[in-house]
């Protein structure tokens, strides 16, 4: 039943989208899915709301404000 | 003029060729026609060079200045606008409109003297950690061509280790360097990012990839390096700088990886380098954070009427992810920026504690092409979402990142040690590379993979 669930969600959400599915999208988004789910679904219900923020974040350098680590909770 | 040193002037190092031909004791002509018909008779079991150009090449001889790499061949990756080439990005055509031209590492690359002779395999668009999707076929590894030379600049890393070039310049966006060179065997540096300037550049769009070499040992890697960044790279000392160790990068690795690179931190610290644990936060998140950031990048830089233009132009699985990355929350992005935060910040403090952090470049050696999957202690698991969890760190800190060959596994695969260090120091990386070599006598940039060896000529 929650195959058919996914396989649903996925179509309809991309119809929404105008984009079509076929048999192989939905092989390969079921297994990308059933991979990366977990971490998505851990990164989803992690508490980062005591992590810094980096609003001028630029790849090239360290964060501006030094070497200050997050406080923790 | 024959080389010295050698019975094929590829079997020189870049540095070595680079001096043969200042010296006049090696023909940057006869080089140059060696290098192609060197590539003619190796790389049909590889792949790894997709594009070559003979005549353009012959003119980049004959306007080369006298710079450090004056007559030197070397390869580039499919993401750059040649003048006269577009990029494809491995797959029927770039999705950024990127035409023919001259990019930055074009422009670096002619500036030094060098001459571009190829282009080479990646992985399809650059996502992946493989490289056996490709519009071009897959690139197989030199050291078992059954197997991945990695992704996504594995027809970089595959064409060095088979010594069809001594040079390639790849991109790193999650690992795209260091996997391959770590599967290959070769060394790999990805560049601080914005180091080299993102002109004519496939996805210059992104705040994770970076350029860099990828060579037979950290010599070669700093002289190329030079030329990408446009400036000297200043030696000094690894022996007098501290490495830290973060034990959760050393879980789940296969064992004969984790022996050989351990083996590598062994012999670091016997050179003189000081060893100690430090700890990292935001590890648990940084594989998810890194192909978020990655993949939903690359989404929004290609135009919606593009991407549906020429979705039928992407490999099926391709075609399906791009559907996929459509369905992630928005969410997840903020909550991914908010690890990527938390992980620059933690980089930059453990910086003050050790110079250079270091782990295994992959959990595993590469994998089959027919089947892209690892086995790590904890079970068997695509090679992707083994590998992003090591090299993901590097990308979405900015950092300057390098994989060094350390081994060879009991069936005859690469390993790599993955050394990472502060934005503004690459220059560290390869002074720990050239340590690494010195204290391992050399044995493992001079190791050759059978293919090499074979057909020597």
């Amino acid at each position: 039943v929650a195959e058919d669930q996914f396989a649903t969600f996925v179509r309809l959400s991309l119809a929404r989208s105008g984009v079509e599915t076929d048999d192989i999208d939905l092989a390969v988004i079921r297994v990308a899915d059933a991979v990366y789910g977990p971490d998505r679904e851990a990164l989803m219900s992690a508490d980062l709301s005591a992590g810094p923020v980096e609003h001028d974040l630029d790849p090239s350098r360290p964060p501006s404000d030094g070497r200050r680590l997050p406080v923790s909770r | 003029m024959s080389a010295p040193g050698a019975d094929h002037p590829q079997d020189l190092t870049l540095g070595e060729q680079a001096r043969a031909i200042a010296a006049g004791e090696l023909d940057a002509t006869e080089l140059l026609e060696a290098t192609l018909s060197r590539i003619d008779e190796r790389d049909s079991r590889l792949n790894s060079i997709v594009d070559r150009f003979a005549s353009e090449s012959a003119q980049m001889l004959s306007e080369a200045p006298e710079g450090p790499l004056h007559g030197v061949p070397v390869a580039v990756k499919d993401m750059f606008a040649l003048p006269w080439r577009a990029p494809r990005d491995g797959s029927v055509q770039n999705l950024t409109g990127v035409g023919p031209g001259e990019s930055a590492v074009y422009q670096r690359l002619r500036d030094a003297g060098a001459v571009i002779v190829g282009v080479t395999n990646m992985h399809e668009h650059g996502a992946g950690s493989t490289g056996h999707i490709s519009a071009y076929g897959a690139a197989a590894n030199p050291w078992d061509p059954s197997r991945c030379a990695g992704g996504s600049s594995g027809g970089s890393a595959a064409a060095v280790a088979a010594r069809l070039v001594a040079g390639a310049v790849g991109t790193d966006g999650g690992g795209s360097i260091r996997y391959p060179a770590a599967y290959c065997g070769v060394t790999g540096l990805k560049l601080t990012w914005g180091l080299v300037p993102t002109e004519g550049y496939t996805h210059a769009y992104s705040s994770m990839s970076a350029p860099g070499p990828i060579t037979r040992d950290a010599a070669d890697a700093r002289l190329l390096a030079e030329a990408l960044v446009g400036r000297p790279l200043e030696r000094r000392r690894g022996a007098r700088l501290r490495l830290g160790v973060v034990p959760a990068f050393w879980e789940d690795v296969d064992p004969e990886i984790a022996e050989l690179s351990q083996a590598a931190v062994d012999a670091l610290r016997e050179a003189g380098m000081t060893v100690a644990e430090v700890q990292l936060d935001g590890i648990d998140h940084i594989r998810i954070a890194t192909v978020l950031r990655l993949t939903l990048e690359d989404a929004a830089a290609v135009p919606p009427q593009v991407a549906k233009e020429h979705a039928p132009d992407l490999s099926p699985i391709g075609r399906a992810l791009s559907k996929y990355r459509t369905l992630i929350p928005a969410e997840a992005l903020v909550r991914a920026d908010a690890v990527r935060a938390l992980v620059r910040r933690s980089l930059a403090d453990v910086s003050g504690q050790v110079d250079v952090l270091a782990w295994p470049a992959v959990p595993a050696p590469a994998p089959p092409i027919a089947d892209t999957t690892v086995q790590l202690p904890s079970g068997t698991v695509p090679a992707d979402y083994a590998n992003v969890r090591m090299g993901g760190l590097a990308n979405l800190t900015g950092a300057p990142a390098l994989s060094a060959p350390v081994g060879l596994t009991r069936a005859g695969l690469p390993a790599g040690l993955q050394l990472i260090t502060h934005w503004r120091d690459p220059e560290r990386l390869l002074d720990v590379a050239a340590l690494l070599e010195q204290a391992t006598d050399h044995r493992h940039v001079e190791a050759a993979p059978p293919l090499a060896q074979a057909t020597a000529v």
